[in-house]
């Protein structure tokens, strides 16, 4: 490397860890701990998944055809291949994307290459610069993800950590070749059209694929690799699982290495990864002949451009649609509007959530409790009970998208607020209104759904709409709440907002409020349960410990909204960090 | 107009501003000039009503701006030193929120709005997004923006950066139009040549404190004789440090 190119990159990491984004040693801590906890579920699920997957190795367990399979081939292993290379293939798909916005973003918006660019340095250096930063920003946390994975599959395959190190190296091309695919995209498309819009257009089109792949996947029924009785010939699924599954892919040819790692067979490991390296140099190769061509003309080209279009014109004088408010809250919402729906980045979302409450549907919709027993019943009220805190569960991801983000977007312009006459904590309750409605009917409506799904009786209509309103409104105000408490006004996008300490912050926060009023509901539940399918009436002791449980429940409600409100108002008030 | 009592800030332990005290007439231009890192914009910050000050009282026509901060915030209007605004909004958009939050959007407003738009030669750029708006003309937006609820105090923040020579001009003359209407602007600067040129009266800060007061005539006649009140404001702040470094050494000799 050369003494130039070490510069910028040590610029970078300097700025990396002179950020602010963790305020104190106690933030960086609670985030670690999580960001522990998330890598240590991720080992133990996968651990847990492969020995079951073992059991399907030893034959003399089963008395299905099973058996007859087992003494020729390890259905268990081949599965855990599968399983392997299906989420190998997923994070490249994943990389494969990310690099391409990444590669626009580091190429053409960086704030600093119009400094650099006036330094005497090399263009081609800031071009190899920009080019390892985004593949880097792109690749670390997908890696950071798998890692847990590899070592559940390292302790399962009972291989020692150093016979893992060539993964490693090959981590290397596998990262490059995404790299480069979405470099020599966003030069090739920078060639030709604006910049400003086409990364407007990505942000959109890699929500709508993310969107598609989690549709995709859904529909192919992971869950039938778990059912062999589905297969009516077990010779036809062990085929299914042998034929390579996107063999062309770097994906496949990495999971092939970590295979003939795990398995200690080094030569199967030798043809894959020779592709490995063998695509990522000439792709390399491309991406700087590309970079030597393109980068300077399209980077001038792109300051030169006007960013003019957009995507969607709304019509103005919008606040008149909010005439039956007060003015000044006509004007923040019709603000508010405006820059949802000129910003891609922020209405692109809304797929994800289609996707999210389809999926959740549909999955409901696949049970088949009517086949399931003599209990179908009890169960369909436990599942229906349970679905409040998972229809919970996708409210909290909606607001964290939202909500969470809506006072940091004020950002730098958060002065105009300030500054105008209004009590400033009242910004709260107006976006809390503002996105309370949608989430309380996407919440109301799923659960309506969900229930009718499952037949259950209309009492529990009610309790189980009651349940998701309180869960639905407290989601609501823990996201603003906690997004004015941990603002980040500086982010360059809406994902560094909600992936932030806050943000992380926020989820727990939620999360522990719906596990607790849940609580406080399934002794009522269980007792409702017992009196009209077993006709077992609830002693006057039994009713009043159910009265205490439903007032604790919405004790809980209160002060889980209460306090946080009072907080952020007094932030709100009176912050003081940076220049707002 | 204003009035500034012992107003003092700090964030931890670092103090930005030192006990300020200060009156501004009604109908005055005042100048508040310092180098960077003076408490300039922390002190404007606070008299605008952005952060609280951690002692004293700031008073905007005998309301004090901590009791009632609304009835402060409709009598002003705050031009910052660096124009962010929503990006994503049409220029016209951006001043018909502005008068929206003030409670003004009506015909007088519209008709102000068009003649300031007229004024700064932005009509070009009233249906245009603002992320393609340059620093200049943004920071004209909202100066125009700040001005249609016809504030009766005008507090700005570096108010010549990114203006092209006319933008610059139209605002120095803009200010006499408004003193003769018997509004009171608060201005903080760097450029010496502004601050000479519109300011009736002039503070100098350096460290948090007031240094000096008065007209151009008082701060010369304070024993300072140089013409130019750049040469003025280098002597005033060059003798502040000089006086600060020394009561450091004696600090420092009289601890060790």
């Amino acid at each position: 490397m050369s003494h130039l190119s070490w510069i910028l990159y040590r610029i970078r990491v300097r700025g990396l860890l002179n950020s602010r984004s963790m305020k104190s040693q106690m933030q960086l801590i609670i985030f670690l701990f999580f960001s522990v906890l998330v890598l240590a579920s991720l080992y133990a699920g996968t651990s847990l998944l492969l020995n079951k997957l073992d059991t399907l190795n030893s034959a003399e367990r089963y008395s299905t055809v099973l058996n007859f399979a087992s003494k020729w081939i390890s259905v268990g292993d081949l599965i855990k291949e599968r399983l392997l290379a299906m989420v190998l293939l997923a994070i490249f798909f994943m990389l494969l994307f990310s690099n391409l916005v990444s590669a626009i973003g580091h190429i053409y918006l960086s704030k600093d290459t119009e400094l650099l660019l006036s330094r005497p340095i090399p263009v081609f250096q800031i071009f190899k610069a920009r080019f390892l930063e985004a593949t880097l920003s792109s690749g670390w946390m997908s890696i950071l993800f798998f890692i847990p994975v590899l070592m559940a599959y390292a302790i399962n395959y009972q291989v020692n950590a150093l016979e893992l190190i060539p993964f490693f190296f090959c981590l290397i091309p596998f990262l490059a070749i995404p790299g480069c695919i979405g470099v020599c995209s966003a030069l090739l498309i920078a060639r030709f059209f604006p910049i400003q819009q086409t990364r407007k257009i990505f942000q959109f089109l890699s929500v709508l694929f993310v969107t598609m792949v989690v549709i995709l996947i859904r529909a192919m029924q992971p869950e039938k690799l778990f059912s062999i009785r589905n297969f009516e010939e077990i010779q036809s699924f062990i085929e299914n699982l042998r034929v390579p599954f996107f063999g062309y892919f770097p994906s496949t040819w990495l999971a092939e290495i970590i295979t003939g790692l795990l398995t200690q067979n080094l030569s199967v490991t030798l043809a894959p990864a020779g592709k490995l390296f063998a695509a990522a140099l000439v792709l390399t190769g491309i991406s700087y002949a590309l970079g030597k061509l393109y980068f300077y003309k399209t980077w001038a080209t792109s300051k030169e451009i006007s960013s003019s279009p957009v995507l969607i014109h709304p019509s103005t004088k919008l606040h008149k649609k909010f005439r039956f408010l007060p003015v000044q809250i006509q004007a923040i919402y019709a603000k508010d509007l405006l820059l949802f729906t000129r910003n891609p980045e922020l209405w692109s979302q809304i797929f994800l959530i289609f996707a999210m409450v389809g999926l959740y549907l549909y999955n409901i919709h696949l049970l088949h409790l009517d086949k399931v027993s003599l209990y179908s019943h009890s169960i369909a009220r436990f599942i229906a009970y349970m679905n409040t805190a998972f229809v919970g569960f996708i409210t909290t991801s909606i607001a964290m998208r939202f909500l969470f983000p809506s006072i940091s977007l004020e950002g730098n312009a958060f002065w105009i607020l300030k500054t105008a006459p209004f009590p400033i904590q009242r910004l709260i309750l107006y976006k809390f209104w503002f996105y309370l409605p949608w989430i309380l009917v996407i919440g109301n409506l799923m659960t309506l759904l969900a229930n009718w799904i499952l037949a259950v009786p209309w009492p529990l209509y009610v309790i189980n709409g009651v349940n998701i309103s309180v869960i639905c409104i407290t989601n609501c105000m823990l996201a603003i709440c906690f997004g004015t408490l941990y603002p980040q006004y500086r982010a360059e996008n809406i994902n560094k907002i909600f992936m932030s300490f806050g943000g992380t912050f926020f989820m727990v926060a939620s999360l522990a409020f719906m596990f607790l009023f849940m609580m406080t509901q399934a002794y009522p539940g269980t007792l409702y349960y017992r009196a009209t399918v077993r006709n077992l009436d609830p002693k006057s002791w039994q009713i009043a410990l159910a009265s205490a449980s439903v007032l604790a429940g919405f004790i809980l409600f209160f002060v889980s909204n209460y306090f946080p409100y009072k907080s952020a108002c007094h932030a709100l008030q009176t912050r003081e960090e940076g220049r707002i | 107009m204003i009035e500034m009592q012992d107003v003092s800030k700090s964030f931890g332990d670092q103090i930005a501003v030192d006990q300020l005290n200060l009156n501004v007439s009604k109908g005055e231009i005042f100048g508040f000039l310092g180098p960077n890192g003076a408490g300039k914009t922390t002190s404007i910050r606070m008299l605008t009503g952005i952060i609280p000050p951690s002692k004293g009282v700031i008073k905007i026509q005998g309301v004090d701006i901590q009791k009632d901060p609304i009835h402060c915030k409709r009598m002003m209007g705050y031009i910052p030193d660096r124009p962010y605004v929503y990006e994503k909004l049409k220029g016209w958009e951006f001043v018909e929120f502005s008068m929206l939050l003030y409670e003004n959007l009506n015909e007088e407003s519209i008709r102000l709005a068009n003649e300031y738009f007229e004024l700064f030669q932005m009509e070009f750029a009233r249906d245009r997004l603002i992320e393609d708006y340059s620093h200049g003309m943004k920071q004209k937006l909202v100066i125009l923006a700040s001005l249609l609820h016809q504030p009766q105090l005008l507090v700005i923040d570096e108010p010549m950066v990114g203006l092209d020579p006319r933008g610059a001009k139209t605002l120095k003359e803009l200010f006499f139009k408004l003193r003769e209407e018997g509004r009171t602007i608060f201005l903080s600067t760097h450029t010496m040549s502004v601050a000479q040129e519109v300011c009736d009266r002039i503070a100098i800060i350096n460290g948090g404190s007031i240094l000096a007061t008065g007209t151009m005539e008082e701060l010369r006649n304070k024993g300072h004789q140089d013409d130019s009140l750049e040469a003025l404001f280098l002597k005033i702040t060059e003798e502040e440090r000089q006086e600060s470094e020394l009561a450091q050494a004696q600090q420092e000799q009289t601890g060790s």
